[in-house]
């Protein structure tokens, strides 16, 4: 999910459409405000949005193009507010990102580099602000957390932050994913770390979105050995398993903005993992108006794979047109 | 009709459902319309109604939204079965295969929990044969010993001597891969195909060596989860007459009636007998399948069904 540019909500195939938005009205109007370089009516939607919708809209302002070109003026005309810094900084990181390309390191040159360090820095600092003035502002931990690996800080400071963020909201999804990746391997973590954390964190936040951690370690894991065989044997697949079971399908779970998010990925897991009645499950709760780009990318490889499954776990369709009585 | 795609005509496709009242109730039951799946639960014949049940058992999430009701153990049996159906999806290899920590917790809530369901069934309702399959299944999945295990058994053939799926969860509690051994498996095969003459039952012996096949495999690649099997298995004489005699006394039986599960039958002797090289008798099965009653199982893909029969088609 990072970084990211393009949204590929208009991606079609026939009925089947990527809903990125998670059918959201105040994020389509806060990237409609964003282009148009309307603050006012961004910070009201801002403003008004609850924990959940405000780490997503965040999310959204991270990614808003040319951000960096007018924000700096709000943050002068409303020196008494940290939205606007936190929006800065939190953007700041994806328009490093930018610069740097996502390739591994040695893609990238001498330049990139310096540009790339620069507006880190600069995000820091706005976040660093935010945290000056609101230290309980759970997305600027969050995208400190982003920066503890960007930045490659130590260990300890990556945990600090991390922990800083789950005493003030102690299931947020993206800075689990964040935190997941600044332990993985390739972020100077190790395989070990990244299992331990997606674990410790999967038990104790039961009947929550964070369960998810263990179905994303199991696929950095695959991507690691190479192999989606790694995903079809059987202690991987019963942990993904377990995994659903501990979050949307635990009796204590909630649903929220952000469980189609969840669902989607764990339909996949479960479908390359030959659970494919359960993954039948989790489709019919996706249904036509819920599925993300992630993890499909295309949406036919989502057509194939729940067809697939839907096939194997001999489900009828449910279209009841097909209904004779 | 089942999925979006434009199927090849020339290919056939699985028989999912044995007849229409079952693909019904699993649309119903997908759709959590209960009082329609009730109806075709409470089948009066017993092999249909074992079947339904069956179908209902297997049917994702069905434990998850079934409502208890206070004149009937129907919807509580089921609940304890779709728990244990979803506690089996960790054990693919048996007891033996390998369980992270959360799959292990995982496994001991829905087993415990499928337990204390179809526990109070039997207590309501002790005349309930499908509560005594279930009972029999969850007798594996608890490692109770081999003696309760065939209480629980007897318990059943006193109401329904010839209750298959009774029967092939017995095959499977009495099987090396859940804390039996092969040979009170093929003893247990054996002996019951020849208590039920005529029936389904002597099916079994198909379906032991196949649990055999399946366990060898595991021994010989435990941590492959691709795995195949050998087919070569099939080919020895001592496995080909004792599969001749089971099919005489299943299907070839002249008190044999085909019935709603006779495919089934069917189709594991075709598997047998296409790979034991015994071409003629396994076409004979295959004329009779035709392209309208392949089974998933043993087949797993139409692909295989086809290079079976293939097989056997140039070989006759």
């Amino acid at each position: 999910m990072w970084p990211f540019k393009k949204r590929p909500d208009d991606a079609e195939t026939d009925t089947v459409k990527f809903n990125d938005l998670l059918r959201d009205q105040g994020a389509r109007q806060l990237l409609r405000a964003l282009r148009e370089r309307d603050w006012p009516t961004a910070r009201d939607i801002l403003t008004a949005a609850d924990p959940e919708h405000f780490m997503f809209y965040m999310w959204c302002v991270s990614g808003a193009d040319g951000l960096q070109e007018w924000i700096p003026d709000v943050i002068r005309a409303e020196p008494d507010s940290t939205l606007p810094l936190l929006a800065r900084g939190a953007h700041a990181i994806s328009w490093a990102w930018e610069a740097r390309g996502s390739g591994t390191s040695s893609t990238v040159g001498e330049d990139q580099w310096k540009v790339w360090f620069q507006r880190l820095k600069l995000a820091e600092n706005c976040l660093d602000e935010v945290i000056d003035r609101d230290p309980k502002c759970a997305e600027a931990w969050h995208y400190l957390i982003v920066l503890g690996r960007a930045r490659q800080l130590p260990m300890e400071e990556r945990w600090r932050r991390f922990n800083r963020l789950i005493e003030i909201d102690p299931a947020h999804l993206l800075g689990h994913q964040q935190m997941l990746e600044n332990v993985m391997a390739k972020w100077s973590g190790s395989t070990e770390a990244m299992f331990d954390f997606a674990r410790t964190r999967a038990a104790a936040c039961p009947g929550t979105n964070i369960p998810l951690l263990v179905a994303q370690a199991h696929r950095e894991q695959r991507r690691v050995e190479g192999s989606d065989k790694y995903l079809r044997r059987a202690d991987v697949a019963g942990e993904i398993y377990a995994a659903a079971h501990n979050s949307f399908w635990h009796a204590g779970y909630q649903r929220s903005l952000m469980t189609p998010m969840v669902w989607n990925q764990f339909a996949h897991a479960l479908t390359v993992g030959r659970y494919f009645r359960e993954a039948c499950g989790v489709y019919d709760l996706i249904g036509d108006d819920w599925i993300n780009s992630t993890p499909w990318r295309t949406t036919e490889r989502f057509v194939t794979m729940r067809d697939r499954a839907r096939d194997k776990a001999d489900d009828p369709d449910l279209d009841p047109d097909l209904d004779e009585d | 009709m089942w999925s979006t795609k434009k199927k090849d005509d020339d290919v056939p496709e699985f028989c999912r459902f044995l007849d229409e009242d079952a693909e019904h109730l699993r649309r119903a039951l997908r759709k959590q319309d209960w009082p329609t799946a009730r109806g075709i639960l409470e089948a009066a014949d017993p092999e249909h109604r074992s079947h339904y049940f069956s179908v209902a058992a297997t049917t994702v999430g069905v434990e998850r939204w079934i409502a208890d009701e206070p004149d009937s153990v129907l919807p509580l049996l089921l609940r304890g079965a779709g728990l244990l159906t979803s506690a089996w999806e960790l054990r693919r290899d048996g007891l033996a295969g390998p369980l992270s920590d959360a799959g292990a917790e995982l496994w001991s809530r829905l087993v415990r929990q499928a337990e204390e369901c179809v526990d109070e069934v039997l207590r309501r309702d002790p005349g309930r044969a499908d509560a005594w399959t279930w009972s029999i299944a969850l007798s594996r999945a608890l490692e109770l010993p081999e003696q309760e295990r065939r209480r629980r058994f007897q318990r059943l053939i006193e109401i329904e001597p010839d209750n298959w799926y009774g029967h092939e969860q017995m095959l499977l509690a009495l099987s090396p891969r859940w804390g039996g051994s092969s040979e009170a498996m093929f003893e247990f095969a054996r002996t019951r195909a020849a208590a039920c003459p005529g029936t389904h039952i002597p099916a079994l012996v198909v379906l032991a060596h196949r649990e055999q096949i399946a366990h060898l495999a595991y021994l010989a690649e435990p941590d492959d989860p691709d795995r195949g099997e050998d087919l070569a298995y099939w080919e020895p004489e001592a496995v080909t007459d004792e599969l001749w005699d089971a099919a005489h006394a299943s299907f070839w039986h002249d008190d044999y009636e085909i019935t709603l599960l006779t495919p089934i039958v069917w189709n594991n002797f075709a598997y047998a007998f296409a790979w034991g090289d015994f071409h003629k008798p396994a076409w004979s099965i295959f004329e009779s399948i035709e392209d309208d009653w392949i089974t998933r199982e043993p087949w797993d893909t139409i692909k295989f069904f086809l290079r079976s029969r293939n097989y056997t088609r140039e070989n006759l």
